[in-house]
This record gives structure tokens, C-alpha cells and sequence, in this order.
């Protein structure tokens, strides 16, 4: 007769198989830290399955508290947060939205860089051409503010949280890699 | 046993495949980690025995054990892969001071 441990081994791997895609497939990387660590949990329940509670201590203390703990660290530490300021100059809602941003900026130890569209031909920006753009603000509309951001990132998901108690400012998501221009 | 080992296999070309085509870099590291854990259930599936109880002293009346010497591997394994991981992590801070991104794409096309 086959044991039950042999039996639930082949299920508990394709769990496996099943949060490896997911973690393939997500656009988040905090998401992502969450679905490693249920894999490395499930992991460690699967070594006990094979006999072997040691490695499974090891790999509970490891891989589901370490190592997020490490990622998660080493994902904040991107600290310069550069944001192009396309709204018309002298308006009351720019003085607001820069207010917020330095706000944001202060709170979570970032560096923020303000790139204007006049700014195009400055020294500064003719050596540094290819900048990278975390957040752009623009106003298409008359009286709504819209920042556009990648969705990757973990600063948009606080900034979308702080942003939701203001009701003239809107959040706008895109994906890595894609262009707005 | 047969179908565990092709579990195993079609998770380690799942990380194998996610280490190369990945978005970004951390990405990249997480499908090290998904396939470094292949690795390790690959080494457990090949030294299970059945029926058989962990490999500690008067655990079970058997005397059926387990070997113990592909788990002592192991653990050397997984400690091995954190400080890997958190090197590679290290090394995308790197990355992202001096492109100012973490896409594969963005600063493979940069000088």
C-alpha cells in the first residue's frame, strides 16, 4: 500500500508549480514578495513530506522571513524619485500638488528631483539626456491634476493611498515599458 | 515517484524560464529562488524511501531511516542560496543608482 505522504507529495508540488506561474505572472513586485513566501512555505511543508524536518526548520526561518525581509529592504532602498512637472506654471494647483509631493517625499527619505518641460534645454538635462521619469504630472483638464505612474513600483501604491483623500487629484497607472508621448 | 520527478522538472524549467525572459531584475532573482528549491525537492525525491521515518535516533521502531546525507547537503543549499539572493539584490541597487531603472530592457539598450 502507498503511504498518504507519498500520495500528497505530487499535490503539494504542483501548489508549487501553480504560485511559480503566479509569481511569473504578477506586475507587482510586493505581491510577488508575499507569493514567495507562501512558496517557500509550502516548500518547507514539502520537506516534511519527504522525511526531513531539519531543512524544513531551516527553510521556514530562511526563506519565508529572511528573505522577504531582505527584499523588501533592498526594494525601498531606490531612493531618487524624479518626477516631470508638466502643469502650467503659477497656478494654484501646482503649488498643492508639490506641497504633497514633498510631503511624500520627506516622509519615506526620497530625493526628489523636479524636471520641468522648460528644463529640456538646460545644461543639466543635456548630460543627463536619458533620464528615467518616475511620475508625471499633467492637468488636461480644467481642475483635475493627474499623476501617471508605473505600476511596478512600490512608491505608487502609497502614493495612490495618500492621494484618494483629495478629490482634484487622480492616479493613473501604466505598465513597465510602455510610452505615454 | 515518476510523476514527483516530473513535478520537480517542469518547476525547475518554470524558474529556468523565468530567470531568462523576466521583466526585471528581481524578478530574475525570485525565479533563482523557485528554481534553487527544485534543486532541493529533486534531491529529497531521489534519497525518499518508503515507509521510512525521519533520520533521528530512536524516532521510529522500523529502524528504517531515511539518508541523512543529501538533507545535510541541503541546508548548506539554502543558506548558501539566501546569500546569494541577497547579493544579487545588493547588485540591483547597483543597477538601479546607475541606470535609474530595473528593466532588462531598458538599460540593456543604454551605454
Amino acid at each position: 500500500m502507498i503511504p498518504i505522504e507519498e500520495m500528497m507529495i505530487p499535490i503539494f508540488i504542483g501548489i508549487l508549480i501553480a504560485l511559480a506561474i503566479a509569481i511569473n505572472l504578477t506586475n507587482n513586485h510586493l505581491t510577488d514578495v508575499f507569493l514567495l513566501s507562501g512558496f517557500s512555505l509550502l516548500a518547507a511543508f514539502c520537506y516534511v513530506l519527504y522525511q526531513a524536518p531539519d531543512v524544513s526548520l531551516a527553510e521556514v526561518a530562511v526563506g519565508s522571513a529572511i528573505l522577504p525581509l531582505i527584499v523588501i529592504i533592498s526594494i525601498s532602498k531606490h531612493r531618487s524619485f524624479v518626477v516631470l512637472n508638466l502643469l502650467p506654471q503659477n497656478c494654484t494647483m501646482e503649488l498643492e500638488a508639490l506641497t504633497l509631493l514633498q510631503e511624500f517625499c520627506d516622509r519615506y527619505r526620497l530625493q526628489l528631483v523636479l524636471v520641468s518641460d522648460l528644463a529640456l534645454d538646460d545644461v543639466e538635462f543635456k548630460v543627463f539626456r536619458k533620464r528615467n521619469i518616475d511620475l508625471i504630472i499633467e492637468s488636461h483638464e480644467y481642475d483635475i491634476c493627474t499623476f501617471t505612474g508605473v505600476t511596478t513600483s512600490l512608491m505608487m501604491n502609497r502614493l495612490e493611498s495618500r492621494i484618494q483623500s483629495y478629490d482634484h487629484f487622480e492616479m493613473k497607472e501604466i505598465k513597465e515599458g510602455e510610452f505615454i508621448v | 515517484m515518476k510523476l514527483s520527478l516530473l513535478l520537480i522538472f517542469l518547476l525547475f524549467c518554470i524558474g529556468f524560464y523565468g530567470l531568462c525572459v523576466g521583466k526585471t531584475v528581481i524578478k530574475s532573482v525570485f525565479n533563482l529562488i523557485i528554481a534553487q528549491t527544485a534543486l532541493l525537492l529533486l534531491f529529497f525525491q531521489l534519497a525518499y524511501t518508503p515507509n521510512a521515518s525521519p533520520p533521528i535516533l530512536d524516532h521510529g521502531t522500523t529502524g528504517l531511516w531515511v539518508d541523512p546525507y543529501p538533507q545535510a547537503l541541503m541546508i548548506t543549499t539554502i543558506v548558501i542560496g539566501a546569500s546569494i539572493t541577497s547579493l544579487a539584490l545588493m547588485f540591483s541597487i547597483k543597477i538601479y543608482h546607475h541606470y535609474g531603472t530595473l528593466t532588462w530592457k531598458k538599460f540593456m539598450h543604454k551605454d
